[in-house]
Formats: structure tokens, C-alpha cells, sequence
């Protein structure tokens, strides 16, 4: 152990005895920290809906105030609305233009608003979908005025626009009673206890391509960094000989090298595991300790296959780049 | 003449060894990109993961379920299911109890049990509200038909009559709650696809290889100091060799894009001719960049680590094995400043349409700079 020990000093003091080596170190740990934290702390923050009102009816109203904790909806200037989802400030921008409301009591039921998003984007359509269905109430007032007025036509009925307006009276005063539940919404499986339903939250989640994207990322510059380390590692290995001779065996070599990996690992995951607790963040945390575990391991193999300088770096890349390409065949299985 | 011909000979041994000595490498990430290219499906992962059991057998209850399932197929995995999922298994699960169907015929409740799984507040929210946004359709149809129908009562319709007003305003009203979606124009904004798509990893994984390869072909700059003294004073002029060297960049590029154009043809990948004036463009401008660079640098290993470590980390960030729309919100003032990410969408422009003119201007102009600045960087070399 201390034959480990002495020559994992030895090995630590000749790679970070550059100042840039140590600059390298903090910006790696310092960058991961960074992203990880920015994910974390914005699990909770709002998504950004965009609207345009061209009417200012009470339709338009009521999608405007379709907000909610997690959706904020914004009215907004129809160009400045497309600049913003361009720039991914915004998932989506719904144009409500002039006359709609005239269109739905005219009996159009498609193309009433314009809704513009990514090409691509899944949860926009979604958004749109959960805003719109919050202003049925004023969609189906307008349907309902557009049945009547056929009615009074059909049956020649007096004074059909006295009666048009006091049936719209009667629904704008119209309060709703007792709301009977047609979807009882509960967050546990029956059966579950709340220990366990949140277990399952944290533990468990199904892995998602958003996730993967992220320890993909996280993980590729932490990998980066550990090829640093080897490659700063196959820079010594020409006094590797002096120190054989020495008596340093083989497990002493294997040793120094794991902890020489390992030692800046453990600052960024004490930071990490912080954040992951705070933030019922440990699935991730966990894949990307797997990634972690997994480049040591490479660098590891590498030191002890590869002598070219330039060829360890970029096979080591080679390899992270074929881990990427698997991960994202297989999620899709 | 003679001369160039001697300078052509000598980079084409020393990027033919170069390749030859990294053919592992090279290997690996043609392998990379052909699994890539090859394994990517068309159509993207869902958003969300709905499982549903039926407790209700029913005719009614089968035609209600299906309308209300389509209405989520475009951005979940529905599945029907004989048992409850166990816990992490789906983002959502939806018990339809017996008789549901009939009750709400009457707009009587019967409540369907939704249970919100998804680890992600972000979804959990989401799942709820539109749970409860569908729930507010049914009170307002409930609520809205009763006022009509006090209407009809008013009109003293005869009882044919006033069933027929009922049941078009009831047809119209389902149908608008279940065709709700036609009533937006979509209107989608080009972007990159979000989609992992042939296309997408074709654009990406090109403009990554192209840059990686420049970096190897630009490390032989520095390789070739050392010959530099021999060169020179065998009175071959700078100037012969700095039209040498742009025109071994040009057959390269052009070498790189025809195999490019031919992968495009084999995989039946159909890209603006745009795509490859602009894709040279921005190999020709990386390249004389990267030379400019390896000026500064002393040792090839140096240089290269550097630079492909940099261009590794830009790639990720920049959305080359990955979309970017697949991250988080919080990340993109990084990723979108990301220069790979900024090409990649210059090219995904140029891919699709023949409006670019404006950008090739500009990056005419800095080719100019960047030749420029290598001549005189070269000029100033001992034994120039």
C-alpha cells in the first residue's frame, strides 16, 4: 500500500505540476458542475408559451389565461414571438388572428389559429393541445350561437337577434355548480405507499433520450478530461522503466494510475451528489458514475496497449463516440 | 513548375502515412458514422409513456377509448395493458372502469382513474393539466348543451325537432373535441430536425468528420517544419509553396465531398446542391483556420489534443450525435452559441433551400483573411 501511495504522489505531482494542468482541472469539474446544476435547478421553472392576439375577444382571453404553475403563457408581438422560439426561448407561439371568433360562428371548426413551433418539437403540439382544450367553455359558446342561428333561420323565428343576445347573457352569467369528476388524478399506484411511490420516481425512471442527451454531454467532457490524465500518464511511462527497477511491481503501477484517476473524480462528485439529493437528481448521478467508472477503465486498457500519443487520444474519443452510438440504438429497441 | 510537382508528391507520401498510421482511428469513426447513419429511425421517440387497461367492454366504451387514444398517439407510446405497470414501467397509467361509457352518455360521472408516474415534475404538471383540461371540455359540453337545450324548450320545438337540434349540436360537439387539433394551422419554423433521422446524422456526422479530418490534414503543417530548412534552401519560393498547399486543401475537400455525395446517392439522401458549395465553404475557411493554429504549436501530439478535444466537446455541445432539441431549456444559451451547432444550422439552411448567398459572401471574405494571414505567418518562418 504505501509502494501505491508513494508512487501515486509521484505520478499526481509530475501531471499537475503545470499550472495549465490545474486549469484544465477546475474547468472540467467547474463545467460539468455548471450544466448539471443549471438541469437541476430548472426541473422546476416554467415553460414558455407565446401568444399573439389579433381579436382581443373573450376566446383569445381565455387561451391567454390558460396559464398555470408550470405553463406561463405570454402575449406577445407576433415577430418578436417567432424571433423568441427560434432562440428556444419559447416552445411555441399561437397566433389567434382577426376575426376567429366570427369563424367558429360561422361554422369553420379547422384552421382557425396559427400556431408556430421547431419542426420537430414534440411537447408544442401538446401545449397547444392542453391550452386550446382549457377554452372549450368560449369555443363551444361560439358553436352553440353559430347551431342557433341556423335554428332561428330554419324556423323563421322573431326577433333572432334579441334572442341570440339573451342566450349569450345567460351563458356569460352562467356559473358553474357542483363539478362532477370525470378523471379522479393521482400521482401513487394503489398499493403504493408514499416512501415507495417516490422511490420509484428517483430510483427507477425509465430512461429517456432527454437524459441521455444530458450524461452524453456531461459525461463526454468528464471523459475528455480522464484521456488528459492518461495522456499526461503515457507521457511518463518512458521513466516507467527507472521506476521498475526500483521494485515498483506491476499492482503498484495499477494502483497509483486508479487512484491518479480517481482523486479528481471524487471533488466533482461530492458537488454532484449534493445537487443530486437536492434535487432528486440520483438516476442521473448513477449513469453518469457508470460513464465515469467506464473511462477510468478505458484509459486504463489504453495505458497499457497503446503507445502512440496521438493514436490513444483519438481512439479513446473513437470509443466514447461508438458508447454514444450504441446508447442510442439501443433506447430505441 | 517542376517544383510543385516535387512539393505535391511529398504532402501527398506524408498524408497518405499519416492516414495509414491512423487507420484505426479513421476505422472507428466511419464505423460511428455508418452505425449511426444506418441504425437511425424516422420516426423520434415519443414524449411520453401511457398505458391503459379497459374495464369496460363495451361498444361505447371501445369507440370513446380509441377516440381519446388517437388523440395522444402523436406524442405518446399507448399500449393496452391487463394489469397494473409496475412502478417506473410508464409516465402515466389510465383505468377505465366498468360501465363508464354509459354514465357518461348522460354526463353522469364514473371516474377514470388516471395515475401520473413520470419522474419529471416538468411532465408530471403537463400530464395533469391536460387530464384536467379534458375534463374540462366534458363539463363544458355538459354545460353548454344544457343551456341550449333550455333554448330549445323556449322555442317550443316539436319533439322531432328538437331531438335533431340536440343530436347535430351534440355530433358537432364531439367532433370538435375530438378533432381539436385541426383547429390550429401548423405552422412548423425550419429548424435542424429534432428527429433522429438519416438526414439529420448525415448533416452532423459529415461536418464533424470533415472538421475532424482538417485537424489531422492541418497536424502535417508541423510535421513538415523539419523539412522546412531543406525546402527552402533547395530555393523552393514561399510562394510555391503556399499555392501548393492551397491547392492540395482543394482536391482533398473536393475528395471528402465526392465520397460524401456518393454516400448521400447510396443511402438515397436527397440534399440541395447548395449543401455542398456551402459544406466546401466551411471546410476550406476550418482549414486555413486550423493551419493559421498550427502555427503556434511546437509539437504535433500538442496540437492535435487540443484540437480534437475541443472539437469534441463543440460537437456534443453543438447537437452532432444528438439533437439539440433533446436537452434541457436551461442549456441552450451555451448550445446555441456553440459554433458546431451554428454550422450545422448554416448547412441545414443550405440542405433545404438556395438562399444563401449573403453567408457566402462572408465566408469568402474570411477565406481571404485567413490565406492572407497564412502567408504571412509562413513568411515569417526561419528559412523563408
Amino acid at each position: 500500500m504505501h509502494r501505491i501511495y508513494l508512487l501515486f504522489r509521484i505520478k499526481q505531482s509530475m501531471i499537475y505540476r503545470h499550472w495549465l494542468s490545474k486549469v484544465i482541472l477546475g474547468i472540467s469539474i467547474a463545467f460539468i458542475l455548471v450544466l448539471l446544476g443549471l438541469y437541476w435547478t430548472s426541473q422546476g421553472r416554467q415553460i414558455q408559451v407565446y401568444i399573439t392576439d389579433h381579436e382581443g375577444s373573450a376566446l383569445s382571453q381565455a387561451l391567454v389565461q390558460a396559464r398555470s404553475e408550470k405553463i406561463n403563457v405570454i402575449e406577445i408581438d407576433q415577430e418578436k414571438g417567432l424571433a423568441g422560439v427560434k432562440k428556444y426561448q419559447a416552445e411555441l407561439l399561437i397566433v389567434i388572428p382577426e376575426a376567429s371568433s366570427q369563424k367558429i360562428m360561422s361554422g369553420q371548426r379547422q384552421g382557425i389559429f396559427e400556431v408556430y413551433y421547431l419542426a420537430g418539437n414534440q411537447l408544442a403540439p401538446f401545449l397547444a393541445d392542453r391550452l386550446i382544450s382549457q377554452a372549450f367553455f368560449e369555443i363551444y359558446d361560439l358553436a352553440a350561437t353559430d347551431h342557433l342561428k341556423d335554428l332561428y333561420q330554419t324556423y323563421q323565428v322573431d326577433k333572432a337577434s334579441d334572442r341570440l343576445g339573451d342566450f349569450r347573457s345567460k351563458v356569460r352569467a352562467f356559473k358553474h355548480g357542483l363539478r362532477p369528476e370525470y378523471f379522479s388524478i393521482s400521482f401513487q399506484l394503489p398499493g403504493q405507499e408514499d416512501g415507495q411511490a417516490k422511490l420509484a420516481r428517483d430510483g427507477d425512471s425509465p430512461a429517456e433520450i432527454s437524459q441521455l442527451g444530458i450524461v452524453m454531454i456531461c459525461g463526454g467532457i468528464n471523459f475528455v478530461f480522464l484521456l488528459y490524465i492518461g495522456l499526461k500518464l503515457l507521457y511518463q511511462a518512458d521513466k516507467n522503466d527507472r521506476i521498475r527497477l526500483a521494485g515498483f511491481k506491476w499492482w503498484a503501477f495499477l494502483g497509483a494510475e486508479v487512484l491518479v484517476f480517481i482523486l479528481p473524480q471524487i471533488g466533482l462528485f461530492i458537488g454532484l451528489t449534493w445537487l443530486a439529493i437536492l434535487y432528486q437528481g440520483l438516476s442521473l448521478l448513477r449513469a453518469f458514475a457508470g460513464i465515469s467508472i467506464f473511462g477510468i477503465l478505458v484509459n486504463l486498457l489504453l495505458l497499457r496497449i497503446v503507445k502512440d500519443k496521438q493514436a490513444y487520444f483519438s481512439l479513446g474519443l473513437g470509443i466514447y463516440a461508438i458508447g454514444i452510438m450504441v446508447a442510442i440504438v439501443c433506447l430505441q429497441k | 513548375m517542376a517544383n510543385m510537382f516535387l512539393l505535391m508528391k511529398l504532402d501527398i507520401l506524408l498524408h497518405g502515412k499519416a492516414i495509414w498510421k491512423m487507420k484505426w482511428q479513421f476505422l472507428l469513426f466511419i464505423l460511428v458514422f455508418g452505425g449511426l447513419v444506418l441504425a437511425a429511425i424516422y420516426q423520434p421517440p415519443k414524449l411520453f409513456r401511457i398505458s391503459y387497461y379497459n374495464g369496460d367492454k363495451s361498444y361505447e366504451a371501445r369507440v370513446a377509448i380509441n377516440n381519446f387514444v388517437d388523440g395522444l398517439r402523436p406524442i405518446a407510446e399507448i399500449k393496452e395493458v391487463r394489469e397494473f405497470p409496475q412502478p417506473g414501467q410508464d409516465d402515466a397509467f389510465v383505468y377505465f372502469p366498468e360501465g363508464f361509457a354509459e354514465k357518461w352518455k348522460h354526463f353522469q360521472a364514473l371516474p377514470i382513474q388516471v395515475y401520473i408516474l413520470s419522474p419529471n415534475p416538468i411532465h408530471q404538471a403537463l400530464l395533469e393539466e391536460s387530464f384536467a383540461a379534458y375534463q374540462d371540455i366534458l363539463l363544458a359540453s355538459e354545460s353548454m348543451i344544457r343551456l341550449y337545450n333550455q333554448e330549445l324548450d323556449l322555442l317550443g320545438l316539436s319533439p322531432g325537432q328538437w331531438t335533431k337540434a340536440n343530436f347535430d349540436i351534440s355530433i358537432d360537439f364531439i367532433s370538435m373535441a375530438f378533432n381539436r387539433n385541426h383547429m390550429f394551422l401548423v405552422k412548423s419554423i425550419d429548424a435542424l430536425p429534432a428527429s433522429l433521422t438519416k438526414a439529420y446524422f448525415f448533416l452532423s456526422l459529415s461536418l464533424f468528420l470533415g472538421l475532424l479530418f482538417s485537424i489531422l490534414a492541418s497536424s502535417l503543417e508541423i510535421q513538415k517544419k523539419k523539412y522546412n530548412q531543406r525546402l527552402f534552401i533547395s530555393k523552393i519560393g514561399i510562394k510555391d509553396y503556399f499555392v501548393n498547399l492551397l491547392f492540395l486543401r482543394f482536391i482533398l475537400i473536393l475528395s471528402f465531398l465526392l465520397c460524401l455525395w456518393l454516400t448521400a446517392f447510396f443511402l438515397k439522401i436527397k440534399l440541395n446542391s447548395d449543401y455542398y458549395l456551402a459544406l466546401a465553404l466551411v471546410l476550406a475557411v476550418a482549414n486555413l483556420a486550423f493551419w493559421l493554429i498550427s502555427h503556434f504549436f511546437a509539437r504535433e501530439a500538442d496540437y492535435l489534443i487540443v484540437m480534437i478535444s475541443s472539437l469534441f466537446i463543440f460537437a456534443l455541445l453543438g447537437g452532432a450525435f444528438l439533437p439539440i432539441s433533446f436537452l434541457p431549456a436551461s442549456w441552450m444559451p451555451v448550445v446555441t452559441g456553440s459554433p458546431f451547432y451554428l454550422t450545422l444550422l448554416y448547412l441545414g439552411k443550405a440542405a433545404t433551400s438556395s438562399d444563401q448567398a449573403g453567408g457566402m459572401g462572408i465566408g469568402l471574405v474570411v477565406l481571404g483573411l485567413l490565406a492572407i494571414g497564412n502567408y504571412v505567418l509562413l513568411r515569417s518562418r526561419p528559412y523563408a
